[in-house]
């Protein structure tokens, strides 16, 4: 699903935020990349997603090179790849709901579809009785779950996360790692990004450790 | 486009003082330009003619001379209109005309010049040319007074042309930071819009939209706030007798300038929109 080969990435002021990395992720993976903060996790997570160009190497999303993807492409590619945040990223003036249909509302689906599907995500992340709800009405826990269901809501084949759980407690934290397994057990490809090893190797024995850039097992 | 209904206002605002600070200017100095042309209208050339021409040799002049593209008008003066002329100028003195007999004013031809050609250099080379005609003994015209006329009107002109040339870049300046402005406070929703997959035409539509919009409206509220103080103005010039001036006028922009005005501002809200958007979407 993810092929990435001898990947390098360097920024503008020469700082090498990635070392030849090369590692594939299978269709179904719940895969994890671990390491501390800066050792570039978040830098592989958008690279992948197409939001920041290779310096060197290649890399391969379902089978689209995006070494030469051109640019107006690149919104295709994003509808595929579903993508979850730290500090969630949701509009503070949309409810809950709205949050979730904007991303399908942004791919055109008709509004019917829209209506359906929203619904369904947020059961799926278990907040439909909140639908309602301001983002900064809801803890930081139902946040993180809007953005989930925004992630997942027109069915991407990849879900990329980065740190979903770095704000949120431990409790918080294992019913979102919960919501992830059953969204992988529906098929989807996921590739979480964490800090935290431990959490890693309880949910996957796919795990990728970076340290400064790179890849070391 | 309610939830940035403050921001969308301040832009409005702002295009609308910048398109009117730029406009009041226009109107200004394109009155300033009108009163100064009505000098220039005084410009005279007087063609002295020889007393033996006569009256077919006189038409047959006359009929050359309108064919040249400078002259406006063409005035035949005769020696009595001109003896009667001298006397109304004279007035109280006129007796000293009383004994002159015969005649001694020549016959002449007065020429008014269109205004593209009311400048020294031009008028200097027509001259040049009038005196190749035949009949023709004199010609004469103020022609230090056409100098400094020229002078200024040059020099005004430039003036105008650099005050305009500075309002435009400060106009376009202000428009398009306010509107990066304005569009920076909505970068959140940029970057939710390319997360989720967002084509950059569906970014940048409703951006676009409401540029023109805002343009639009601003420019209307810049030329209707002008015509109100064009108005008012007008009535107390008329209130204080200032029309009474024979060269005083004061006239509203020429339709298609009024035009121009609303074009640039509707242009202004999109390009500026456009181009503000650009550097988010590309990112």
């Amino acid at each position: 699903m993810i092929k990435i080969f001898h990947l390098s990435k360097v920024y503008p002021n020469n700082f090498t935020a990635l070392s030849d990395i090369t590692l594939e992720i299978d269709k179904g993976d719940f895969a994890f990349i671990n390491g501390q903060s800066g050792a570039g996790k978040t830098t592989l997570l958008k690279v992948i997603a197409g939001m920041e160009r290779v310096t060197q190497g290649e890399i391969i999303v379902k089978g689209i090179n995006l070494n030469k993807i051109r640019r107006s492409k690149i919104p295709y590619l994003r509808r595929s790849v579903g993508f979850v945040f730290q500090d969630f990223k949701l509009l503070t003036y949309k409810t809950a709901f709205e949050n979730v249909a904007f991303s399908l509302e942004v791919i055109g689906f008709s509004k019917r579809e829209i209506t359906k599907r929203t619904t369904h995500a947020l059961q799926l992340v278990g907040l439909e009785e909140k639908q309602d709800s301001y983002p900064l009405g809801m803890s930081g826990g139902e946040q993180q779950r809007v953005s989930i269901a925004r992630a997942i809501v027109n069915d991407p084949p990849i879900l990329l996360a980065d740190e979903p759980t770095g704000n949120l407690d431990a409790y918080i934290s294992s019913e979102i790692m919960n919501i992830f397994k059953n969204i992988n057990a529906r098929g989807t490809t996921i590739l979480f990004a964490t800090h935290n090893r431990e959490l890693a190797y309880r949910y996957s024995n796919k795990v990728f450790t970076l340290d400064r850039g790179r890849r070391v097992n | 486009m309610r939830r940035n209904l403050f921001t969308s206002l301040i832009t409005i605002g702002t295009i609308s003082i910048a398109l009117f600070m730029l406009s009041i200017f226009l109107l200004l100095s394109l009155n300033v330009r009108e009163i100064v042309q009505t000098f220039g209208d005084r410009i005279n050339i007087t063609l002295y003619l020889s007393d033996d021409l006569a009256e077919n040799d006189i038409q047959e002049l006359i009929n050359q001379l309108t064919s040249l593209q400078e002259i406006r008008d063409l005035h035949f003066i005769s020696r009595e209109d001109a003896l009667r002329e001298l006397k109304v100028m004279l007035k109280n003195q006129d007796g000293i005309l009383d004994n002159l007999t015969p005649n001694p004013l020549p016959q002449s031809l007065e020429i008014k010049i269109k205004r593209q050609f009311q400048s020294s250099a031009s008028i200097e080379l027509l001259v040049e040319r009038l005196k190749k005609y035949r009949g023709i003994t004199d010609i004469s015209y103020g022609d230090q007074w056409l100098k400094k006329f020229t002078t200024v009107f040059n020099f005004l002109n430039f003036i105008g042309i650099l005050i305009t040339g500075m309002i435009v870049l400060a106009t376009v300046c202000i428009v398009s930071n306010t509107i990066k402005l304005s569009i920076y406070s909505r970068n959140e929703e940029i970057e939710i819009m390319k997360l989720v997959g967002a084509t950059s035409r569906f970014i940048k539509l409703p951006f676009f939209l409401e540029g023109v919009f805002q343009g639009t409206l601003g420019s209307l509220i810049a030329v209707g706030i002008l015509y109100a103080l064009y108005r008012v103005s007008i009535n107390w010039l008329i209130n204080h007798r200032f029309f009474e001036l024979s060269f005083l006028s004061l006239s509203f922009f020429p339709q298609d300038l009024i035009w121009m005005v609303i074009l640039s501002g509707t242009a202004l809200g999109a390009l500026g929109s456009l181009a503000s958007v650009s550097r988010f979407v590309r990112g």
